[in-house]
């Protein structure tokens, strides 16, 4: 398909080369920035157990993860004397002793909400706090103010089928579900002309809704840059083996991405079911699962991308924690502060970053919250500013002034 | 209301767009159609209780996997309803509820509750009263099932129902409640609950009052006191409250305005909308009246992107297409964003157009347009020929799909398709046309 398309429209992929020299008003492209969003409230304590805070085991009678025991795989796994990974996490656990696994914990959003879409909202917008807030998401923003001289339609690409409200603004993001179906459906010498007629209907000056203009011809660009792929017979490196799920497959499909060198520079995917209110189980159950095919997900990106992983960092993000004390269902209700895993080159790994601010009654946030000591704008701010090369962060977070803690290197 | 059929834009344009809203507020009384009782005759669990589907398939090897013919039954039904009622307006309020109090119909045993709670709570009340209506969801095991208010009991609070009530069902997120009115409402919630298999296998699935369980404490739910020992009370108390909250009243608004007229509605409908809501102590029939007959509703035409559903029941419509609504339909749905009853959170599918323009999602609207005018869909028959009439090919076929014709640019794009033995190519192409994405 990919030839004849190409020659019947006589176009090229619009997409540059990675630049070593930017030219006048123009930015070097950084690292491919991955961002994983845990929709529902993922349970960071945990996820990432504070095995030295007295309280925890107190607070969660029948859910609390068990100190590390030997030989034993039901307990937790040992970080660095205070923190232990939840059991379901051990695929990330060579990564993070490869110090290319970062932790940030006590960290996230700090809007007052315990309401999932207005705090989902309020952190992808960027603007914590505030109701309405901008119109455009962070990465949205960060796409707008760093220009790489990238046109590729791929610059930004939200893995699902609803463009994360992250990725909103002026640069246009493409929504991709599955690389091998992105094409008209139908004989290769029928489909083309089609293809033609239909793009020329969206673009017309005779069609006045910009939306669906936008959306008409970033399909077109699209379907140039992804017929070149061969996406059915996309092979993982090293044997890495991504979960057989709509999130393990949006990894797979990044990777290709990001290995195909299409111009990819942001990618935002989702991962969901994280709202555990009953029965959330502990080192087996619900958060268990879900732990396991966010770890294999990640482990697998991690060994499919190989040494390119030096130019690639992921952030994953939840938007919010969940309540220190299990609640009546053996499960947990909204919460505050959370963990953010960074994964890659930039990464300041084999460590649990930030302030831990205790789980005692006194030092607990609101209706009984773990405290937050690092705002998540502090965490990508850092990645903006040390991976992807953009130096104004106030375009970014209006109104913020970033306090970095460390967790990412240039 | 998800698009005109043949003959119907001439016949609203006879009588007025206002009697056509009357006829539609007026026929969500009448039966449902003989055509679309024939059409859902198939599709059997729709009108068995929780416990006749677990009787139906005992003993099925495939165990839960049973869940996928629960679900198809529930789409195709959806479907065919919106493709062949005569009855549009309540079929669309039927969708606009089923998202409003939206389940998971993949958590627990959801998928064994969702038939009743379509059934029983949501229809017969998607054009009634509010309070009604809200009070046969507070009762669906469905929604009680999906919110964990079965396992919300005296001492041991889970809060799920509680803070979706105000947040999602009612009074709108963050709009005048606090934590601990969220924890309030969750207490007068203790004890509404679902009768399991083990305790009763007849009464399975339905919906149980356990006293036992209840929080017999008094309760404050913004300034609403309730006092000890109501009992079931309780909740009846902070229902009535709610239903006619002016905070609801708004938020209903804002989301049917939302639904019928812009994804921003201008300020004056939504007021209009909230205050007729409130006058007529939360009418669905008196509120839908006064966002259906303002100047702000007839001015919407063209404005807004048709969700996926619409958009495939639209094309069915136009081309008075003959279908089962076919898995495979389901799955088009599903690429293109709206994977019918499958919506995960509470909030139901997104009604703004942003959600289904991404590239894939749009794309695989295109692709529908395709398979439908190729014939892929097995189940699935349109009279190509019959839909264009005598004259031009392309002018007939926009009267049909557009109620009008062509922009002249667009005409010279499809002139080349227009030769006879290209009518699918043709069709296929009109329903891709960026006009025929917006509703008319």
């Amino acid at each position: 398909m990919s030839n004849f398309i190409a020659k019947t429209l006589g176009r090229l992929p619009a997409w540059m080369p990675r630049l070593a020299f930017a030219p006048t008003g123009q930015a070097p492209r950084g690292d491919v920035m991955v961002v994983v969003f845990q929709r529902g409230a993922m349970d960071g304590l945990n996820a990432v157990v504070p095995l030295g805070d007295p309280d925890y085991s107190r607070l969660r009678p029948t859910i609390a993860i068990k100190a590390p025991r030997a030989g034993d795989a039901k307990t937790a796994i040992a970080l660095d004397g205070f923190f232990g990974l939840h059991p379901a996490l051990a695929p990330l656990k060579p990564i993070f002793d490869a110090k290319t696994l970062a932790i940030a914990h006590a960290c996230g959003s700090p809007d007052e909400t315990h309401s999932h879409f207005e705090a989902m909202d309020s952190m992808e917008r960027g603007t914590p706090g505030k109701i309405g807030g901008l119109g455009s998401g962070w990465i949205g923003r960060h796409l707008q103010a760093v220009n790489t001289g990238n046109t590729s339609p791929l610059r930004a690409v939200g893995m699902g089928s609803m463009l994360q409200a992250s990725l909103r603004g002026p640069v246009s993001a493409t929504v991709l579900k599955s690389i091998a179906d992105f094409h008209l459906n139908g004989r290769l010498q029928d489909v083309a002309p089609m293809q033609m007629a239909i793009t020329a209907m969206y673009v017309s000056p005779d069609n006045r809704n910009a939306d669906l203009k936008a959306t008409g011809s970033d399909i077109d660009e699209t379907i140039q840059v992804l017929s070149k792929l061969d996406a059915t017979r996309y092979k993982p490196a090293r044997g890495a083996a991504y979960p057989k799920t709509d999130f393990g497959m949006g990894m797979q499909q990044i990777a290709q991405l990001v290995k195909a060198e299409v111009g990819l520079e942001v990618a935002c995917i989702d991962i969901g079911g994280w709202d555990t209110h009953a029965n959330q189980g502990g080192p087996e159950g619900t958060l268990a699962r879900l732990l396991q095919e966010l770890a294999e997900g990640l482990a697998a990106f991690h060994t499919d991308i190989g040494e390119g992983m030096k130019r690639v960092t992921l952030v994953t993000m939840s938007e919010f924690g969940r309540r220190a004390s299990e609640n009546g269902s053996a499960g947990t209700d909204h919460g505050h502060a959370n963990a953010m895993f960074i994964l890659g080159g930039g990464a300041v790994g084999g460590m649990v970053h930030g302030t831990w601010p205790g789980l005692s009654q006194d030092k607990l946030y609101g209706p009984g919250d773990l405290a937050l000591t690092t705002d998540y704008r502090d965490v990508l701010s850092e990645v903006l500013a040390k991976r992807m090369g953009n130096d104004k962060l106030a375009e970014v977070f209006p109104g913020y002034t970033p306090r970095p803690i460390g967790i990412v290197g240039k | 209301m998800f698009g005109p059929r043949a003959g119907d834009l001439e016949r609203i344009a006879r009588m007025g767009l206002d009697a056509f809203v009357d006829e539609q507020l007026a026929a969500a009384a009448e039966p449902e159609d003989a055509e679309v009782q024939r059409r859902l005759a198939p599709l059997d669990t729709l009108s068995k209780t929780p416990g006749q589907i677990l009787e139906k398939y005992s003993g099925d090897p495939r165990g839960p996997g049973i869940r996928r013919d629960i679900l198809l039954d529930l789409q195709q039904a959806a479907v065919i309803r919106a493709v062949y009622s005569r009855r549009q307006l309540f079929e669309v309020m039927v969708d606009f509820w089923n998202n409003h109090f939206n389940v998971g119909f993949n958590k627990k045993f959801d998928y064994l509750l969702k038939p009743d709670d379509d059934r029983s709570s949501i229809r017969p009340h998607a054009m009634g009263t509010f309070r009604a209506l809200l009070g046969a969801s507070a009762k669906s095991p469905a929604v009680l099932q999906s919110l964990d208010n079965d396992s919300n009991v005296r001492g041991k609070i889970n809060e799920n129902y509680g803070r979706e009530l105000l947040e999602l069902h009612t009074v709108g997120a963050d709009n005048g409640y606090t934590q601990q009115d969220v924890l309030d409402a969750a207490r007068a919630f203790t004890g509404w609950s679902i009768n399991t298999l083990r305790e009763d296998a007849g009464k399975a699935g339905t919906f149980m009052y356990r006293p036992r369980a209840h929080d017999e404490d008094a309760k404050t739910v913004m300034g609403l006191r309730i006092p000890a020992n109501g009992g079931m009370k309780d909740g009846e108390a902070l229902l009535d409250f709610l239903a006619v909250h002016p905070n609801t009243a708004r938020t209903l608004s804002l989301k049917l305005c939302r639904r019928f007229i812009a994804d921003a509605p201008a300020e004056s409908v939504v007021s209009a909308g909230a205050a007729a809501f409130t006058a007529s102590k939360g009418d669905i029939k008196a509120t839908l009246s006064a966002i259906l007959r303002s100047p702000e509703f007839k001015a919407s035409f063209g404005q807004k992107i048709k969700r996926p559903l619409e958009y495939v029941a639209s094309a069915l419509r136009a081309m008075d297409a003959d279908t089962t609504a076919e898995p495979r339909m389901q799955q088009a749905l599903a690429a293109m964003g709206q994977p019918l009853f499958l919506w995960q959170p509470p909030n139901g599918f997104p009604d703004t157009a942003g959600a289904y323009l991404g590239a894939s999602s749009f794309l695989a609207r295109w692709n529908f347009a395709l398979d439908l005018a190729n014939a892929a869909y097995k189940e699935t028959r349109v009279k190509l020929d019959a839909l264009a009439g005598k004259g031009d090919l392309i002018d007939g076929l926009a009267q049909r799909l557009f109620g009008g014709p062509l922009p002249a640019s667009i005409k010279i794009t499809l002139q080349p398709f227009a030769s006879g033995r290209q009518t699918p190519q043709l069709v296929a192409l009109m329903l891709c046309a960026p006009l025929f994405q917006v509703r008319g």
